[in-house]
């Protein structure tokens, strides 16, 4: 098991490599660049000097392979474009921020919306279940700026608890941003969570540790729960994905100083190295909660930790039919 | 070979034969739409949506006023019979922004799910299907597309290309693709080995008639019931991009774009944010109850309706 999760985590290595080919490839070829601007309006001595400087005349592969070294290496993302201090710094202070909102995010998701899920099941077509039902419906059909919205009216304007606008070196900034990111994650993880913890319940051997005689809490809380868990930890890295998207909105609604409102402020000034160094570590961040969910998933469901444990990293699929047939069909 | 011909003819038409007394064509299509009926929720939903369709395309027709029209002696003002639902801040009428708005964001919502739809037939139908090392090659990038966030796609996609309408649906398109590949992929998975997919093999059936045929029939079901959803998401999408100022050039109203461009105006006038907020989620509400409806008719796994 343990093998197998640092055999995950080193496989982040190339990955964050391909993605890095990928967007200086994609921002090399077809997007045009400061320097391009430059080469049309400028000349003479000071161009040379301006490339000399930024090294802009060194061909792809080596700005490349420079990059890369640089990040994976030193840490280093470069210079920002308009102030020329150090990348990491600002990255270092957004990221914390975007990984606190995220982190919170999904824990408010897991510890409300499946207590809320498995309540609905328990109760299915009861009122409480009804209730439940469209009221998650509503909040993953809102959008999540509507949302931030309603938050902001209801919490600083009309019931005065929080302050419109705060400066975020106050923890209480925090706390609208973290409600409206978790509010639509509830929604969407109680809608699972019921249906899953619902087929649970009518599985057979429910009926049977029914007839059996157990409590009705113990059937509840001790089987058909750990097995309904299953599916839903599952979704956790689709549930990262969604509350990514989420800190872009909310980011940029409240003015939290994360990694979504700097990519967007980024991507309106033309900053090429703001939006590489952001979307690295948005995907860092994804591909390690992605380990951490499937090793988590491997851990609760025994199939997977059998499989892993016979040495295949791979689920071999039947053979659907043999060449020689198909061949045959084919003719 | 010509004894082998006569042989699978007659064998074919006796199929085909067979075929039209056990099950006339389009039966299960008719019984699902007949319990599709019976669901209130569901047929309501679908008109609402309908309604809110239609209207958007027939924008020109239902509405006097140009959506960019700016009228400073009307700023903010309250719905009236003139203006339906008043005027935004720079005087121009709310109820035809709204509805050619939801020309943009609907158009390319539908847009999306289509092109994704398609797409991901093309992807997930051999992969499924061939399985092998075709699937070994298209699956993990799949999962690797399917992994990202929507947003973060659509934006850097955006900046790399450059800004407009297109490449914005084309990034929603590619983000959409895995959704739609891998519930397709799966499905065939799941009935290629059933009987009938064997015998239509040992009839020398071609695969491109098999795919198209016989298990493009059996996994239309999940497939429309994807699409709705699909077009849901990729309006929730459309929407926060709009919001977020990417993709739509101010001009030209989008709903989310018109929610981001009246929200300073809240406390003065709410029906201006209101509205389209309830607007959106209303479109999405009945085409998401309305995808859960399609699916318990046409499943007829479940004893249910």
């Amino acid at each position: 098991m343990v093998k197998y999760t640092i055999k995950r985590l080193v496989m982040i290595i190339p990955i964050t490599l391909v993605v890095i080919l990928v967007l200086f490839l994609m921002l090399y070829l077809v997007a045009g660049s400061s320097m391009t601007q430059l080469r049309i309006y400028g000349g003479g001595d000071m161009l040379d000097r301006v490339f000399e400087r930024f090294k802009a005349s060194e061909n792809f592969f080596t700005k490349y392979i420079r990059y890369c070294y640089n990040v994976i290496v030193h840490l280093d993302f470069g210079r920002s474009s308009a102030t020329r201090l150090r990348l990491i710094g600002e990255l270092d202070y957004r990221v914390k921020n975007t990984m606190l909102l995220l982190a919170t995010g999904v824990g408010a998701t897991l510890l409300i919306g499946i207590p809320l899920g498995v309540v609905a099941a328990v109760r299915k077509n009861r009122p409480l279940d009804r209730i439940i039902n469209v009221i998650s419906l509503l909040l993953s059909a809102i959008p999540s700026y509507s949302m931030a919205i309603a938050v902001t009216l209801i919490l600083a304007v009309y019931l005065r608890i929080l302050p419109v606008v705060i400066s975020y070196i106050s923890p209480l900034a925090y706390i609208m941003p973290m409600i409206t990111l978790s509010l639509g994650g509830i929604a969407s993880i109680a809608r699972m969570s019921r249906a899953s913890m619902i087929e649970e319940l009518e599985q057979p051997y429910i009926t049977a540790l029914r007839s059996k005689g157990l409590r009705e809490r113990t059937v509840i809380y001790k089987h058909a729960l750990k097995n309904a868990l299953v599916p839903v930890i599952s979704s956790l890295g689709g549930l990262i994905a969604q509350l990514l998207c989420g800190t872009f909105v909310v980011e940029h609604f409240f003015n939290v100083p994360g990694l979504g409102s700097y990519m967007l402020r980024s991507v309106g000034s033309r900053s090429h190295l703001e939006i590489l160094g952001c979307t690295i570590i948005m995907t860092m961040i994804l591909a390690v909660t992605n380990v951490l969910t499937d090793v988590l998933y491997s851990l609760v469901n025994p199939q997977i930790k059998l499989r892993y444990s016979r040495g295949s990293s791979r689920m071999r699929l039947p053979p659907v039919v043999p060449a020689n047939v198909r061949k045959e069909a084919a003719e | 070979m010509s004894n082998i011909d006569s042989s699978a003819s007659s064998v074919g038409s006796a199929v085909a034969a067979s075929d039209h007394i056990a099950s006339p064509a389009g039966n299960h299509w008719v019984e699902g739409l007949r319990r599709l009926g019976k669901n209130k929720v569901a047929t309501i939903c679908f008109f609402v949506f309908i309604i809110i369709f239609l209207a958007c395309m027939f924008a020109p027709v239902i509405t006097k006023w140009d959506y960019t029209t700016i009228n400073k002696d009307f700023q903010l003002e309250p719905p009236s019979l003139n203006h339906l639902l008043g005027t935004d801040n720079l005087g121009r009428d709310v109820f035809s922004r709204l509805l050619y708005g939801g020309r943009i964001t609907l158009r390319i919502a539908v847009t999306t799910a289509i092109l994704a739809a398609a797409l991901g037939c093309a992807i997930g139908l051999p992969a499924g299907y061939f399985g092998g090392r075709l699937d070994a090659l298209v699956s993990p990038v799949l999962d690797l597309i399917g992994s990202i966030p929507v947003i973060l796609l659509v934006i850097v996609t955006e900046f790399a290309l450059g800004w407009g309408r297109g490449n914005f649906m084309y990034a929603m398109v590619i983000a959409a693709i895995p959704q739609f590949a891998r519930l397709i992929r799966a499905s065939v998975m799941n009935i290629i080995g059933r009987e009938y997919i064997e015998a239509a093999r040992a009839l020398g059936v071609s695969h491109k008639m098999i795919m198209l045929r016989h298990i493009m029939h059996n996994i239309a079901p999940a497939l429309i019931v994807r699409f709705t959803t699909g077009v849901a998401e990729a309006l929730l999408t459309c929407t926060i991009m709009g919001y977020l100022g990417i993709g739509i050039n101010p001009p030209t109203p989008e709903w989310g774009y018109i929610v981001f461009s009246t929200k300073s105006y809240i406390r003065r006038a709410p029906h201006l944010v209101v509205i389209p907020c309830v607007l959106i989620a209303v479109t999405v509400i009945s085409l998401s109850l309305f995808g859960d409806g399609l699916r318990d008719a046409l499943d007829p796994r479940d004893g249910r309706v």
